[in-house]
């Protein structure tokens, strides 16, 4: 009897133990959804969306876009980047190119769950936001290496495209154009109206984007045509093109008829917010007068400006990326590092309020004082550069931020407030930009501006509406046309209209050439510069063999004020003789453009990138694909000449 | 009577588990204690043994177990030595007493028996796998240490560091001496896969986490065993790193026993890192833009300070000036200032610990209290660990049939470390006072004060709380079958672990002058506040996990011989589950700085995220043994796991090893030779597995959602995106390991040793196989990589005595070990610096058929000794796509930079020119262990060390200006390349970046540091007052000792690093290894 008692106890132990146990090895993910359950719904449709809202590169994607954000490296930065400049090599690596096949692999895992999806909701507009990021992503590809293997499905680890060939770049392009169709089809109800300009990607936004890419690739077929592609065998992609593949005149004329639907559309407008100061308490409101180009890109909250206005004035963006004090900080750290600096050359392209450049204006100072060279011209040059000797609210300052109602002018001379150039060693411009700056110094000196990353704006589509039509009338456009677009923009800027009468009197000014000005000068700093420089072909002849300069220190052979003028908050002379010998300063006159328009260099400008790292020729309109992809998968070719 | 006790039992049990029900449904299946009432009757016809046992030296032996042979009829001895049994006349009794030789005596009525020392051990009895082995008869490789032997006495609590080079096979390495913070790593025999695999740990049966090791209190430990080869296959698909099989004391038969050890320690600064001060770096500075303006064509690019204020730092002089090239403020500046004695100092610790043992033949018990308190070199503010540590085993034989144990045991460690400024103190150089005149913390730039950084930036406070419960009772199941008996247990573990982190701003500010005028002009110029105020660096974090874990097991053993045929047989289920949650909270912008609980930060900058996750293990296992004679030794293994990390259909997996001996000393040939007190071959092979690298979810996708903004103001939006990418088709990392290892004893058991030869064969080792990029993701990890490694472990041992009083005793170790990636699938460009696990980098890139840390390089020629050489250099390295610096720049190369050789002759430097240079990984370990007593004094010294190790540093003090504008490491200067120096060991000095890229960040060979070195880890000198002496006091063993851990070391390192130093050396980087002296006391009564 006891012995069974035993017995029992010791199999209903044992017996428990075992028992229980199975159920141990059926586990499920406690803290996060699966794959398996998500997708149902039109809502965890826009949510996937939103996620691909932040997956391009604007503030917030570290240091690594610094170089493209701002046109590093080109001809009107005083900014130098080795792939712009030409001197860099093939890496083992490229950051844009892995990270941008990421994003595409999400964009595609949403498409495909689109696909897939049989619910009741209409999940058209996450899925044209997914088909726009796409052709985004693919645009960016295409202006970086050209050709490149097309991510249009989620690939497998064994996938054609991800062991395959690079597509050729028309094929890549047919890729875009298709899918922006796409997209322009399915966001046919999620637009402007719609989202309220949210930041969401709305109708309008695929066709101005589509309009983009029609005149990126109209003219680079036009002027670079199949110089870059290579054989498609050993190198490059081959020039291969679709079976059904626009003209020239094709891809200029859908550039032209977007940008119109999108003008015509009329749901968009210029921001002229700092045109004059309104708000009262403002102290000496001249002195803000005519920087709405300046606070433009700054646009926060309402003490962001003199005029207090937020972000929601703003109705010149077609697609921005949108961030927030609170909850999304910029974290670039750009009032600190002003990315956008300019060199000589855009110094010199900016017009004079009479709309003819420096060489011709007779409105024109010359150099011979710091400030002169101020006087007189496009607004944006205000809005872009520091003057000389002038007060400012912004980074580094004691203060909270900006406090309008204290008129700066009345600040002493000490360098809190007040702006002195600095040539201490070779190297410097002696310019200081002021584009992406805020006046916030509180939010300044942690990296936290957290202005919105404007993609493309207005002024943007006026441009391209100027420059494709210009293109497709063979180098003329009407006056009305001109009016029509370009001359809204220099119209914010204080800058005459462009006319034929206007540059007629003058033989090297062409109407193209000045439409590319404008475009030069109202798209400074957003990233567009190399790639026009590239689709026009002049991309050598505008960036090698010249130096990049700054501030002339002697003007025809006389010296300037610069290499007088005291510092009068610490005593010292601005410019530093000693740092900058002979081969810091230009010594002759310099072309430095392909187009006659655009004023030649003098003799004494001290140079900030010297000559010889100018050496950007035709294989540097694509970048090389990285040796390490190439050594995975050698079906990739380097594109010529890398 | 019995069921009376056992009731009280069950209520003990009871109480003690409500406690831990409460907090949540448990699923636990808690042990039916059922105990039946038996009686066991002796036969008659005995005789009163009555007698004594006593120790070589006259000492009465408490606990000896004194047994009627081949019975279970037994006592043991009392306090004074004395014992009785009633036994029958003549019949053989055995004594036996753990280190000391058992006899067996003819029983009479009165007894005096001399146990001897047992200076071979052979009796020792192994910790293995789910039971213990008899040493003689075992099989497998396994090294048990005792933890008396190697533990005690040593500074650190952490067990896994004080292990350090004990075990030969087991590489364990530190990062750190900071306590609680060691940064240690284990690895055993090399290492088994790309995956680092740290080896299991089981605490007396129950799967622990390797950070337990630092949680436990190192007196409690009875036994570390390490199971090396086929022997840890019992353990399945965890055990691909091997085993660690940690047993706590227990309480032993006999009267009660106090033990209390105290001990007091103070840590003193042992190697400084090599930072320069301010006169040394002023000279490196002078030294590299002189060399730079060679390239440019003259001219000295000063930075910071101008040539006039560089001078005077030359000289030793102090100044308050404009620096920045005369942009910057009026500064202080004095090249005396020094960043390191200002944070580093002497630090106290101590530790206690109350031992309270006893019991007899039913009930035995062992309650043991402990305390440890000690702190890093940083003097200014606190940065420590405190523990408390609590255990009671519990032992019960509730019959003769039914014995049960109880472990409680309760560990509570706080680690307090300073939230800013642990491990800088190299980025600004050391020319800046640390306090300005006015007493305040002084910063010119940068917000690099690291003395105002540790002592008003907060701390973090980490409380780790672990209760640990198991219950254990084994069925003597012998009356049924002989030999046979079943167990079952039950463990639960519950961590509680609070982590309150807070960072206050740091305040730092500017000099002022006397008049608290800072500026020459006369101009009222306020000091700068750095930071004075920014409420975003004003924070609390607040981490909270709690971690549950059961297991169960049941058991059956059968275990009998029969002649010369010994057999023994278990067969067992084992069942887990693992809990977990965490709950994270963060708020900034606190009302003020006294206070650091959430509540008083700002609620709109509150954020909380949670998460939990679980996974279960259900294992069927199995052992049997055969010997013949105990000559012939074979041993099978078996393991059936089944994992709830996996997908269902590959959710199952079996293990197998087998092992054999022959103990040849037992022929009688070889007996009769009379030189081998024992002779043992033994072999194995068997599997293991590995699920490191796998997520507990890892074959389902999951969604991750977070928010970001759109609108004019702001407004949240969700986004969502599927995580990773996963695959089905994945298992275990299944390792194979063959073994044959021999153990010796030789000139009656004064020498012996062990070797060891093994291979160890991973196949199917998880990687990330790397597809090109435009995959999009990161692959997931597969079963697509083989691996190997190779090695073999020696150990010695010399025990003599000399005359009476004087025994000695030399241990020698050593041990190496090769890998090698013998498959991996998928190309990789080859890169410079380490491959197959980089210790700096998490993704890294695999390369074939090279072994872990693989190291690639550069080969150097020498250096360009002249501008002619790197004239005629140029156009032999200059092609297209060339690394080359570029010629006629600034940053060309120029005399005295390194001659990369162009290994594939190719006309260009590139990647396809590195080399293998071999691999990182630490090769020859050995340990060196004396011993030595006379008479109450005893002495110990361990020396652990490597003999090759490669290693390449990165980061700032890796090389002169590797960032330019910061402190510099000292070494280099004077030993790098002058036009008088051609032959340096390093190249010329400079500022250049590209030229510091091609000399020093693009590895050269030459940049690499072959290093050995040998550390004396502890040393100690103790004194045993004599027994008899402490005896009237009512003392048993009283014993001072005096004990330095890390006094010395020997090392051939280069670059001013101490040997165990980190591979990176930039700021955050920094440690300083201590050397501690400790004296304590060891008393039992």
């Amino acid at each position: 009897m006891k012995t069974n008692k035993f017995i029992l106890s010791v199999c209903i132990s044992l017996g428990l133990v075992f028992s229980s146990c199975s159920s141990f090895l059926d586990t499920e993910p406690m803290d996060s959804l699966t794959e398996v359950t998500y997708f149902k719904t039109l809502e965890q449709f826009q949510y996937a969306a939103n996620n691909l809202h932040q997956n391009v590169y604007a503030w917030n994607q570290g240091n690594t876009s610094y170089e493209i954000l701002f046109d590093f490296g080109t001809d009107i930065i005083a900014r130098t980047s080795p792939a712009v400049s030409g001197t860099n090599s093939a890496g083992t690596t490229d950051p844009y190119w892995s990270q941008t096949y990421n994003w595409l692999r999400t964009v595609n895992q949403l498409i495909e769950k689109g696909d897939n999806f049989t619910g009741a909701d209409n999940i058209s507009g996450p899925m044209g936001q997914a088909y726009f990021f796409r052709a985004w992503h693919h645009f960016f590809l295409l202006k970086r290496f050209g050709g490149v293997p097309i991510a249009n499905k989620v690939t497998t680890e064994d996938a054609d495209i991800v062991w395959g060939k690079r597509a050729s770049r028309y094929e890549v392009v047919a890729q875009i154009i298709s899918d922006l169709d796409t997209a322009i089809v399915k966001l046919s109800k999620t637009t402007v109206a719609t989202t309220g300009n949210d930041g969401h990607i709305t109708l309008e936004a695929a066709k101005a984007l589509k309009a983009r890419v029609c005149l990126f690739e109209g003219t680079w077929e036009k002027y670079v045509g199949t110089t870059t592609d290579g054989d498609g065998t050993t190198v490059g992609t081959g020039s291969v093109k679709p079976a059904v593949y626009p003209t020239v005149t094709g891809f200029l004329t859908m550039a032209k008829d977007l940008s119109k639907e999108v003008i015509d559309g009329a749901k968009f407008e210029l921001w002229k917010g700092v045109e004059t100061v309104t708000v009262s308490g403002v102290a000496n409101k001249p002195y803000y007068a005519n920087s709405s180009y300046f606070y433009l890109f700054n646009l926060e909250d309402g003490a962001s400006n003199p005029n207090g206005l937020g972000k929601a004035s703003n109705k010149e963006s077609i697609y921005r990326s949108v961030f927030d004090y609170t909850n999304r900080k910029g974290s670039m750290n750009l009032s600190h590092t002003k990315p956008a600096t300019p060199s000589r050359k855009l110094m010199d392209m900016f017009l004079c309020t009479d709309g003819l450049p420096v060489q011709y204006s007779p409105n024109f100072q010359g150099y011979a004082n710091m400030k002169d060279e101020f006087k007189n011209r496009d607004y944006r040059l205000a809005s872009c550069v520091k003057e000389p000797f002038k007060f400012y609210w912004g980074f580094g300052k004691t203060s909270n931020g900006a406090v309008y109602t204290v008129d700066l002018t009345t600040k002493a001379n000490t360098s809190t407030y007040f702006y002195s150039p600095a040539l201490r060693a070779s190297g410097q411009t002696g310019y200081e930009g002021r584009k992406f700056s805020t006046e916030r110094s509180d939010r300044s000196t942690d990296s936290d501006e957290s202005q919105d990353y404007m993609h493309i704006r207005l002024p943007e589509i006026y441009l391209i509406y100027a420059e494709a039509t210009c293109e497709l009338g063979n180098g003329s456009i009407s006056d009305a046309d001109l009016d029509y677009s370009i001359n809204k923009v220099r119209a914010r800027a204080g800058v005459a209209p462009l006319s034929m009468a206007l540059i007629a009197p003058y033989s090297d000014l062409t109407l193209l050439g000045e439409i590319r000005r404008e475009r030069a000068l109202e798209l400074f700093g957003e990233g567009q510069r190399i790639s026009d420089l590239c689709r026009w072909g002049i991309a050598e002849q505008d960036m090698a063999g010249a130096p990049i300069c700054g501030v002339y220190v002697s003007y025809n052979g006389i010296d300037t004020e610069y290499k007088t003028a005291v510092n009068p908050s610490d005593n010292k002379n601005v410019f530093n003789a000693s740092a900058f010998d002979a081969s810091s300063v230009t010594s002759a006159e310099t072309s430095v453009s392909s187009y006659a328009g655009i004023a030649k260099i003098k003799a004494g400008a001290v140079i900030s990138e010297k000559a010889e790292n100018r050496v950007f020729a035709r294989k540097n309109y694509l970048q090389p694909i990285p040796t390490d992809q190439i050594k995975l998968n050698p079906n990739l070719k380097q594109n010529p000449n890398w | 009577m019995y069921h009376l006790q056992s009731n009280k039992m069950m209520k003990i049990l009871k109480l003690n588990l409500i406690a831990v029900l409460k907090l949540r449904a448990v699923r636990f299946n808690l042990l039916l204690l059922m105990m039946g009432c038996f009686s066991v009757a002796l036969s008659a016809q005995n005789i009163t043994v009555s007698g004594m046992i006593k120790d070589s030296s006259g000492e009465p032996l408490i606990g000896v177990s004194v047994q009627l042979k081949g019975t279970q009829t037994g006592t043991v001895t009392d306090y004074n030595g004395k014992f009785s049994l009633a036994v029958p006349a003549n019949a053989p009794l055995t004594f036996s007493y753990i280190g000391y030789t058992s006899q067996t005596v003819a029983a009479q009525p009165n007894l005096t028996v001399v146990m001897l020392e047992d200076t071979k051990n052979l009796d020792e009895v192994v910790v293995v796998g789910y039971g213990t082995q008899k040493k003689t008869t075992l099989t497998g490789s396994v090294t048990q240490v005792r933890g008396d032997e190697v533990l005690k006495g040593k500074a650190t609590t952490n067990v896994a560091a004080a292990l350090q080079g004990e075990i030969p096979g087991l590489t364990i390495t530190r990062t750190s001496s900071r306590p609680g913070n060691e940064g240690t790593a284990i690895s055993l025999r090399g290492g088994i896969s790309v995956n680092s695999v740290s080896p299991m740990i089981v605490i007396d049966g129950v799967d622990s986490y390797e950070w337990e090791l630092s949680q436990i209190n190192p007196n409690d430990i009875e036994t570390v065993s390490v199971l090396k080869d086929a022997s840890a296959a019992i353990y399945g698909t965890r055990a691909a790193g091997g085993v660690i099989l940690i047993t706590t004391k227990r309480g032993k038969e006999g009267k009660v026993k106090v033990n209390y050890s105290g001990r007091v320690n103070t840590n003193v600064v042992g190697k400084r890192f090599p930072t320069a001060t301010g006169q040394e770096w002023a000279l490196m500075m002078n030294e590299a833009i002189t060399n730079d303006a060679v390239t440019n064509g003259g001219t000295k690019a000063y930075w910071m300070f101008d040539e006039a204020q560089l001078g005077k730092l030359m000289n030793n002089e102090s100044f308050y000036e404009k620096i920045n090239m005369g942009t910057g403020n009026l500064t202080q500046v004095d090249p005396t200032a020094d960043q390191f004695d200002a944070i580093y100092g002497t630090t106290y610790g101590q530790s206690h610990n109350l031992t309270i043992s006893g019991g007899n033949e039913k009930t035995r018990i062992l309650t043991s209290l402990g305390y440890a308190q000690d702190r890093s070199l940083i003097d200014v503010t606190y940065d420590g660990q405190k523990k408390y540590n609590f255990r009671t085993n519990l032992d019960y034989n509730v019959n003769k049939w039914i014995k049960t144990e109880f472990n409680l045991s309760y560990d509570n460690r706080t680690v307090t470390a300073p939230t800013q400024g642990i491990g800088q103190g190299i980025q600004d150089f050391y020319t800046f006072p640390l306090i300005n005149n006015k007493g305040q913390y002084y910063d010119v730039f940068g917000k690099n004060n690291v003395l105002a950084k540790l002592v008003t930036g907060g701390a973090s406070n980490n409380r780790e709380e672990l209760l640990r419960l198991g219950g254990k009772t084994t069925f003597d199941l012998g009356f049924l079958v002989k030999g046979l008996s079943a167990s079952a247990n039950a463990n639960i573990k519950i961590r509680n672990g609070l982590k309150i982190e807070r960072q206050l701003s740091v305040s730092m500010y500017d000099w002022v002058n006397e008049n608290g005028i800072g500026d020459v002009t006369g101009v009222a110029y306020p000091f700068n506040t750095f930071k004075a105020i920014s409420p975003s660096e004003n924070w609390v974090k607040n981490t909270y996990q709690e971690n549950l874990y059961q297991s169960y097991g049941g058991f059956l053993n059968y275990d009998r011989g029969f002649g010369n045929h010994n057999i023994s047989l278990m067969g067992g289920v084992t069942a887990e589950k693992s809990d977990y949650m965490q709950l994270y909270s963060y708020r900034s912008g606190m009302a003020d700085n006294s206070l650091d609980d959430i509540n008083t930060g700002d609620a709109l900058t509150a954020q909380a995220t949670g998460g939990s996750n679980d996974w279960g293990l259900v294992s069927y296992l199995g052992r049997a043994n055969y010997n013949y004679k105990e000559i012939y030794l074979i041993e099978g293994l078996f393991r059936r796991d089944g994992s709830s990390k996996l997908s269902p259909e590959n959710r199952w997996a079996n293990f197998a090893g087998v092992s054999g001996g022959i103990r040849i000393s037992e022929f009688e040939a070889i007996k009769n030779m009379e030189v081998f007190s024992n002779l043992k071959l033994r072999a194995s092979y068997g599997e293991t597995g590995s699920l490191s690298g796998i997520g507990n979810y890892d074959y389902v996708s999951g969604i991750s959602t977070n928010t970001t903004v759109f609108g004019y103001t702001g407004t949240k939006a969700t986004t969502a995106w599927i995580s990773q990418v996963t695959t089905a088709n994945r298992t275990w990392e299944r390792v194979a390991t063959t073994d044959i290892g021999l153990d010796f004893a030789v000139l009656n058991n004064r020498l012996s040793g062990t070797f060891d030869w093994y291979l160890r064969e991973n196949k199917g080792m998880l990687i990330a196989m790397t597809y090109p990029q435009v995959y999009g993701a990161t692959a997931p990890k597969t079963n697509s990589g083989n691996f190997k490694a190779k090695g073999w472990e020696l150990a010695l041992n010399w025990n003599d005595k000399i005359g009476k009083d004087f025994t000695y005793k030399v241990g020698f170790s050593l041990n190496d070990a090769n890998t090698e990636v013998t498959k991996y699938n998928g190309a990789v460009a080859i890169t410079n610096g380490y491959k197959n696990n980089n210790p700096n980098e998490s993704g890294t890139s695999w390369i074939e058929g090279k072994p872990l840390y693989a190291l690639y390089v550069y080969k150097t020629d020498g250096y360009l000794q002249d501008q002619a050489a790197v004239d005629a250099y140029y156009p032999t390295v200059n092609a297209t796509g060339s690394i080359v610096p570029k010629q006629g720049t600034v940053n060309a190369l120029q005399p005295g930079c390194v001659k990369k050789v162009d290994m594939n002759g190719d006309g260009k430097i590139t990647t396809d020119d590195l080399y293998y240079l071999g691999d990182a990984a630490p090769h020859l370990l050995f340990g060196i262990s004396l011993g030595a007593s006379y008479k109450g004094v005893d002495f110990n010294l361990f020396i652990q060390g490597v003999a090759q190790q490669n290693i390449v540093r990165d980061g700032t003090m890796a090389g002169p200006f590797w960032v330019g504008y910061q402190n510099q490491n000292s070494t280099f200067l004077g030993n790098t390349w002058t036009t008088t120096n051609t032959s340096a060991r390093y190249p010329l000095m400079s500022r250049n970046g590209d030229r510091n890229n091609w000399n020093y960040k693009w590895y050269n060979d030459i940049n690499v540091n072959n290093i050995s070195y040998a550390r004396a880890k502890t040393m100690s000198l103790g004194y045993s007052l004599p027994k008899l002496l402490v005896k009237k006091v009512g003392v048993e063993n009283l014993r001072l000792y005096l004990s330095a851990d890390n006094l010395f070391e020997i090392s051939n390192v280069k670059d001013g690093f101490d040997p165990e130093s980190k591979v990176a050396s930039g700021q955050g980087n920094m440690d300083v290894f201590a050397r501690t002296f400790s004296c304590g006391i060891d008393l039992t009564f």
